[in-house]
């Protein structure tokens, strides 16, 4: 099946510029097409099986492109203009399901506790307190606010248990931000993301990145807790049936704590979203 | 002690969770395995010319290898003898045997979770059916050692060749290999994760 | 053998050890995608491996009494496979419509036996006691299965009616319960149960060796 407009509108993060050694082509997928990427001097250069050449920006410490000859513009992060943020990027990460799986996971606190035990939650508090979900309608995109949640470890700068609040953005049906109290500034936010490359309907390529205040912890040890989060929700993304993202709420149930996940599937179907997507039909 | 780390590594989880067992003090060193691949940097040449993990460091001994560092931890910090049981030269044999297979579990069902995962260029057909063989042997061990009334791989408590062997196994789901073939390697899985002192690593479903 | 080619009745599922006490295990049948359980009551019950909420297999679940826990959000089904508890709504009552789909799932012949609930098939009844020995993966769809069993070199045709049958095979001192679980592109699992502890080591040799020989090629 090819992209739904919505879905083929969009950039897409296919690695970061590093990922890309002068002269060789590194043949990849993109919304189930096969493209080539190749480093010439400063610039990325992508094509299409068929020669025609792609659009191609660096921008939030990765290179992106898009099948499109009038993409939509790609959202700003004016956080990466700040001054005294690190960037540290943990590379790609093949998982085995739709990306928007991986997106909806992304902003979901319930799992904490389970998924991410010690870490971002312990079975002694599960439990999920309302929060705010909204749509920016101007700029399309989903806002969750006053995200609150009891984390044993919230950061690798974190150390002792707190309650930890969190904004989400989803700008983009293949990226989402998450905006975390940093544990160190007051005030401040320390944002991890998630640019999704979605190569085929039920398997994708997650890039991933954080953005903080911190001055105690090597990159290495950032990228360390990043990939250790990462890995525990691969192998849940990897079994979770079906692989497409169920959008029918007749299907799968949800509860208040899904807020953001409703919120997202209903976007995703009120802009045509189906590339990605699993069908009533599939269900039985 | 240091070692050398990374936390994606299978190899250096038989370390760290051999070192929870033993319940030893060490120091890890992170290492950008992925996506810097830092193991393969001037500087980590130097202290492992085969750019690879696990190195350990104790008083100036340096040791690769993950086999060889459970070995020496069983050696110098196990005296009980149990993880390297040595008095009975067949069962001595019988833990060597596994730490080498072990090894060709890394070649396999490790090279099909580098590839599913982190997108190593290489024959995944080939990873996943060697794999499945190795599988098959084990699967078909322990099941003869649950005749024999015993759960390890080599007699009646676990050793290091079980250590040596967990980590890909178990892991085995990360590079696309089905292990519900295996019921008696799941068992296996199952008796080892409620060891006391377990420590896991993501991808091993701890509660299974 | 050959003419049932999807899920009919009762199906075995695995040995009887395969799901222990506090544990949750996979099993495919055909398509069905099957979480198997056993609770501290020793009760196996098999549901559909997926979790109402949002799909997780719950053959990675979390088995605490008589109760199953996703491993994805905790949400909690009692034996029977209603939703009990959701952990982030802790006073919150799950509504009674929340259910873990139920296969019917029944153990005989040291084997886990499961049908789809609409079945109403009686579940099979097997006389003796049987010891799980091996089961066995052998990848071979269940028309190449039938082929080569349909042979007479592996003997075994006649002996086996529907999923499950007796033979006798040489060296062993009691006969084997041999059952075939067929797992569409996966092929198939064998299991094998024996009289008594005597048998293990040779009848799992023999499944071995059987295993060999369903997977050599067939000729054309
Ligand atoms: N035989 C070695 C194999 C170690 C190994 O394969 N380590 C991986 C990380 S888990 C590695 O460093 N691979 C890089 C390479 O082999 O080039 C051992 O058991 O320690
Ligand atoms: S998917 Fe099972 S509890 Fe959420
Ligand atoms: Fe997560």
């Amino acid at each position: 099946m090819s992209p739904d407009d919505f879905t083929a509108s969009h950039w897409y993060a296919i690695g970061r510029f590093a990922d890309f050694p002068e002269g060789l082509s590194r043949p990849l997928r993109l919304l189930s097409q096969d493209i080539v990427a190749v480093r010439q001097g400063k610039d990325v250069k992508v094509t299409r099986a068929d020669g025609r050449p792609c659009m191609v920006q660096a921008r939030y410490g990765h290179v992106w492109t898009t099948l499109m000859d009038k993409p939509r513009a790609l959202y700003d992060m004016p956080e990466f203009l700040e001054e005294g943020r690190r960037l540290v990027t943990a590379g790609a990460i093949g998982v085995l399901c739709s990306g928007l799986r991986a997106v909806e996971n992304f902003l979901d606190m319930a799992h904490f506790p389970f998924v991410h035990t010690g870490i971002l939650g312990i079975e002694e508090h599960p439990e999920v307190e309302k929060y705010d979900v909204s749509m920016d309608a101007e700029r399309d995109e989903i806002w969750a606010t006053k995200c609150c949640f009891f984390q044993p470890m919230a950061a690798a700068t974190a150390t002792g248990g707190q309650i930890t609040e969190y904004k989400y953005r989803v700008p983009h049906p293949y990226s989402t931000i998450l905006y975390k109290t940093c544990p160190i500034r007051e005030g401040a936010w320390d944002l991890i993301g998630l640019f999704i490359q979605p190569t085929e309907e039920d398997a994708c390529i997650a890039h991933s990145f954080v953005l903080v205040f911190d001055e105690s912890n090597s990159d290495t040890s950032l990228l360390h807790f990043q990939q250790n989060i990462f890995l525990q929700d691969r192998m849940i993304l990897e079994n979770q049936v079906p692989r497409k993202l169920p959008i029918d709420p007749r299907w799968e149930m949800p509860t208040r704590a899904d807020a953001s996940s409703i919120a997202y599937r209903r976007w995703l179907k009120a802009n045509g979203v189906v590339w990605g997507t699993a069908k009533l039909a599939e269900a039985a | 002690m240091k070692l050398y780390d990374y936390v994606l590594s299978g190899n250096c989880y038989k370390i760290r969770l051999f070192m929870a067992f033993l319940d030893l003090d060490y120091e890890k060193v992170g290492v950008d395995f992925y996506p810097g691949r830092e193991h393969k940097s001037d500087s980590f040449l130097a202290i492992n010319p085969l750019g690879q993990l696990p190195v350990l460091e104790d008083n100036g001994v340096v040791i690769r290898d993950a086999q060889a560092i459970l070995v020496y931890l069983a050696n110098r910090h196990d005296p009980s003898g149990q993880w390297w049981p040595q008095a009975d030269h067949a069962q001595f044999a019988q833990v060597v045997q596994w730490l080498a297979f072990a090894d060709s579990i890394t070649g396999t069902s490790s090279a099909a979770r580098l590839h599913d995962m982190l997108g190593y260029d290489l024959d995944i057909v080939a990873a996943r059916a060697g794999a499945h063989r190795l599988f098959r042997i084990l699967d078909s061990h322990l099941s003869q050692q649950e005749f024999e009334g015993h759960h390890w791989i080599a007699g009646p408590s676990p050793t290091i060749a079980d250590i040596a062997c967990f980590p890909y196994t178990a892991l085995a789901g990360d590079g696309g290999i089905d292990t519900f073939y295996y019921p008696a390697i799941q068992r296996w899985i199952h008796r080892l994760t409620r060891l006391p002192r377990y420590h896991n690593m993501p991808g091993i479903n701890v509660f299974a | 053998m050959d003419s049932v080619v999807s899920f009919a009745g009762w199906m075995p599922a695995g040995l009887q050890n395969a799901a222990e006490t506090g544990t949750s295990v996979r099993a495919v049948i055909f398509e069905d995608d099957i979480a198997i359980w056993r609770g501290q009551d020793g009760l196996a019950r098999a549901w559909q491996n997926r979790c109402p909420h949002r799909g997780m297999r719950l053959s990675y679940g979390i088995v605490r009494e008589n109760r199953l826990t996703c491993l994805y959000h905790g949400w909690t089904y009692d034996g029977t496979g209603g939703c009990a508890h959701i952990p982030a709504h802790p006073d919150l009552v799950p509504p009674k419509s929340i259910r873990a789909k139920a296969y019917g799932c029944v153990e005989t012949g040291g084997m886990i036996w499961v049908a789809r609930s609409e079945s109403s098939e009686p579940p099979p009844q097997i006389s003796g006691t049987w010891m799980p020995c091996r089961t066995m993966q052998v990848n071979r769809s269940l028309t190449g299965l039938a082929e080569v069993l349909g042979t007479g070199k592996a003997n075994l045709a006649l002996a086996m009616g529907a999923w499950a049958g007796q033979l006798r095979v040489a060296g062993l001192q009691g006969a084997v319960l041999l059952a075939v679980q067929p797992m569409g592109a996966r092929g198939a699992m064998l299991h094998a149960c024996v009289t008594g502890p005597e048998d293990l080591t040779r009848a799992s040799d023999w499944i071995e060796s059987l295993r060999g020989h369903l997977e050599r090629p067939i000729a054309a």
